[in-house]
């Protein structure tokens, strides 16, 4: 039987209770098309997500799943996967769920390189409980806890996985659909851990704060922010501050957790201490 | 291994016990006085086919095992106050899904770090609320080194029956110290192992009842069936719903099923004559104390101790059948908990007197022997 | 399950129990394990249990043994028959006791006074390095102490020393057979 994307999702739930104009749907679209590629049945297929509105996104999948506490899906994901290395793991987050609250685990399943893929749809602040900031908005930024322009800066999720161990590390943006599509096929490849960022969008709160406030002023900004890496490399550290470097933007070939256990399991059943 | 008498430690002994349920997953993180459960299980897992993961902290081993778990893996974890502090979050998620699993807490002086290798048991109440909302709670308490073996390898077939998390209370006197005992090998246990749903896979209802009354078998993730674990409200498919009806449904159902099951879930043992001057209510390393106090009968009184292995859900109506009308006293290593329950069950003009200590302590048997003594004669 | 149980246990006469003190990583522990398989293995029952701070070397640490024909019910030692001070201060936490048969066996290497009521020190540190058994030193001692307060069959020990091949196994025979003889 040849799986399509429909068979992954969970057509009934539909409408998502995402706002128009939300990039999540997008991205669930994007993963469902890349699991039906892949071929992988649904039944093989663990999603974990945590809180947050991305952390809703396994409502709408045909998939197994973990919906846990905030932050912690990579944690649940991680059980998972070490306890049955041939399934499909995802780990569906926000910003403020994988980069904010669960920022620990985010590091460490990296550092494992645990073959999870991880999802995160950073929308640059918290929309579920209201627009406040989180540990991506970028400083100076407005949200409603940082009405006077956001202290702190944010993190370039893409730079701290990869500074943490992740042998894939990929970015795209809502806009860039078939950028998307493409590097998820890639994550899923991946057996090792896999960062696959998505810049959303997210105009009832942090576009309407800061000068983006409709579903079109997001997508024309992500359309004229997000640039192919190689562009990107040659660019002035001026031109560089007005983009976002998109596309698979690091991979190594360093061994997966599984493969680093079998390891041990081998040591340790033939009683090598 | 042999049914020569072995000379176990606590917490290995936990361990043991864990790998003779099936045990084949354990996430963790080190801490006193727990940490030689988590060195043990890195050894022994792997060599078995299992898994050791060290976590970066006890909300991930928490998670960890929550996930194994839903995988197929019958699965636990270790740690003392301070880490089970941090795994009461994620505990919810294995209670509100309805997620077997073990978690072992050998006990040490608080609160916050405290006395860190010193015992406690004044997790009490946090065993049975501390993760917040409406649950019920499994939690068994061993006093010997051979009741770390036999409660742990119960503990999961409890998990397993009601799908539910249990708790190991152990504390760093118990966890520590070693005896001499007859391990059973893990071939002669007979643990209950998770059997298939027997029902169409479309017709799955994750959080309905089998015809035994029991929560349906747990299929692991990658099986025919489709699984959904939620930490949301959800209907019986794990589907979210914010219907009232069905979160009282839910929340109804979490808490009755083992409460109700309180006559077969608890567990205890009477120790001492039949007819006592005074009954000592104790659990855990204190219950060695009272025991002593059974042989050396101070001050010519009869004593009987009753041992409770397990602490919730607690035996309300056979602790009232035992202890009759006879004295009781309920020693603790803590300013007082499990003595409320007692004395709540007991009533308000029934003689129970509470004896605690909280220096991080054994309670020695001449104290406690003085103090009954006083209040009984 | 629910149960009812005799109290079998063993009386407060029937135990006898040792003190093994001094500071962390002088393995004491190690020793309390050691006596407590011998007395498992022995077919007695017994109980080991220790104390110690949150350092790995250095503190007040021990660790005690209890052995009994019966179950033991109170874990830790109530009235010491013996007590091994391996350090001056560990010494200092079990003055002399009038009419008690304890006895407390102490290293004399740096020890202030001499013996008191229920006391004998041994040169442990200097015997040791005189026989180039510095790493077993904490062996000899309990070789002595086991000659004077035998819980268990010190003969019982040494084959369980012998179990351990290898040069530490060899050096550890020779501190507890020296640790006996010093007892003489």
């Amino acid at each position: 039987m040849t799986l399509g994307y429909r068979d992954y999702l969970l057509q009934d739930k539909f409408p998502l209770f995402w706002c128009p104009g939300c990039g999540n749907g997008i991205i669930i679209a994007s993963l469902a098309r890349a699991l039906a590629r892949r071929g992988t049945p649904p039944n093989r297929v663990v999603t974990t997500t945590g809180i947050g509105c991305f952390g809703k996104a396994d409502d709408y999948l045909a998939t197994n799943s973990i919906h846990g506490t905030h932050g912690r899906a990579l944690a649940f994901a991680s059980g998972v996967k070490a306890s049955n290395p041939e399934l499909t793991v995802l780990s569906l987050m926000g910003d403020g769920d994988c980069a904010t609250i669960g920022g620990n685990h985010f590091l460490h399943a990296a550092r494992r390189n645990i073959g999870v893929t991880a999802v995160v749809s950073n929308n640059l602040n918290y929309g579920m409980t209201g627009g406040q900031y989180s540990a991506t908005t970028p400083a100076g930024q407005f949200s409603s806890t940082s009405l006077y322009g956001n202290p702190e800066e944010g993190f370039d999720l893409c730079a701290v996985a990869e500074a943490a161990g992740a042998s894939l590390v990929a970015r795209s943006t809502v806009y860039h659909v078939g950028v998307l599509d493409r590097i998820l096929d890639r994550a899923l490849e991946n057996p090792g851990f896999s960062l696959v960022e998505v810049m959303s969008s997210c105009p009832v709160h942090y576009g309407r704060r800061n000068r983006l406030p409709t579903p079109v002023d997001m997508m024309k900004h992500w359309r004229d922010h997000g640039v192919p890496k190689s562009r990107y490399d040659a660019m002035t550290e001026e031109e560089r501050r007005e983009h976002l470097p998109i596309g698979v933007l690091h991979e190594t070939s360093r061994a997966d957790f599984h493969s680093r256990y079998a390891h041990v399991q081998r040591a340790a059943a033939g009683g090598v201490e | 291994m042999s049914d020569k008498r072995t000379f176990v430690q606590g917490n290995e002994a936990v361990v043991e016990g864990a790998l003779a349920a099936g045990a084949s997953f354990f996430a963790g993180y080190p801490i006193t006085p727990s940490s030689e459960i988590a060195e043990m299980a890195a050894r022994r897992l792997p060599a078995i086919g299992g898994v050791y993961m060290q976590m970066e902290d006890e909300l991930a081993s928490m998670a960890a095992i929550v996930g194994a778990s839903l995988a197929g893996a019958k699965s636990f974890t270790a740690t003392s106050g301070p880490g089970l502090s941090l795994m009461l979050e994620n505990l919810g998620v294995a209670i509100m899904a309805e997620v077997p699993c073990v978690i072992v807490d050998v006990q040490r002086s608080g609160p916050s770090t405290g006395l860190a290798t010193k015992p406690a048991q004044a997790d009490v109440m946090m065993a049975r609320w501390g993760s917040h909302g409406d649950h019920s709670a499994i939690v068994l308490a061993p006093s010997s080194v051979k009741e770390c073996f036999d409660l742990t390898r119960r503990a999961f077939d409890l998990a397993e029956e009601y799908r539910h998390p249990v708790l190991v209370l152990s504390d760093a006197i118990v966890g520590h110290m070693r005896e001499d005992i007859l391990l059973v090998p893990p071939e002669d246990s007979n643990p209950i192992t998770r059997r298939d749903p027997g029902v169409d896979p479309r017709d799955f209802r994750m959080h309905s009842d089998g015809d035994d009354g029991l929560p349906i078998p747990l299929p692991p993730f990658g099986s025919e069936y489709l699984v959904r674990a939620n930490s949301s409200a959800h209907d019986d498919t794990g589907y979210p719903s914010a219907d009232p009806g069905q979160a009282r449904k839910t929340i109804r159902r979490l808490h009755d099923k083992v409460e109700n099951a309180v006559h077969r879930i608890a567990d205890y043992e009477v120790i001492g004559p039949e007819d006592p001057d005074v009954i000592l209510v104790a659990y855990g390393a204190t219950a060695r104390t009272a025991e002593q106090l059974v042989i050396d009968s101070p001050g010519g009184l009869r004593v009987a101790l009753l041992k409770l292995r397990s602490l919730w859900p607690f035996p309300a109506d056979a602790v009232r059948e035992l202890v009759g009308e006879t004295p009781v006293i309920v020693p603790e290593m803590n300013l007082g908990q499990m003595v409320r329950e007692v004395e709540r069950i007991l009533g308000p003009h029934y003689p129970c007197y509470a004896y605690n200590r909280s220096d991080g302590q054994a309670i020695h048997p001449d104290e406690l022997a003085e103090f009954m003594v006083e209040v009984i004669s | 399950m629910p149960s009812r149980g005799v109290a079998d246990g063993a009386t407060r006469g029937d135990r006898r129990e040792i003190v093994l003190a001094g500071s962390g990583g002088q393995g004491l522990v190690f020793l309390g394990r050691l006596v407590g398989r011998v007395a498992a293995e022995s077919g007695l029952h017994v109980v080991q249990t220790q104390s110690y701070g949150v350092a790995s070397r250095g503190g007040f640490s021990k660790s005690e043994v209890v052995v009994a024909e019966s179950p033991i019910a109170y874990p830790m030692v109530l009235n010491p028959w013996g007590i091994l001070a391996l350090t001056g201060a560990a010494r200092a936490m079990y003055p002399p006791e009038a009419d008690s048969q304890r006895l407390l066996v102490y290293d004399t290497y740096d020890a202030t006074e001499g013996d008191a009521p229920g006391e004998r020190g041994f040169p442990f540190t200097v015997e040791a390095r005189k026989a180039g058994l510095e790493d077993s030193f904490n062996i000899l001692a309990l070789g002595t102490f086991l000659a004077l307060r035998p819980v268990v069959d010190p003969d019982r020990v040494l084959a369980t020393l012998a179990e351990a091949g290898g040069d530490l196994g060899r050096k550890n025979r020779r501190a507890f057979s020296l640790g006996i003889e010093l007892a003489q």
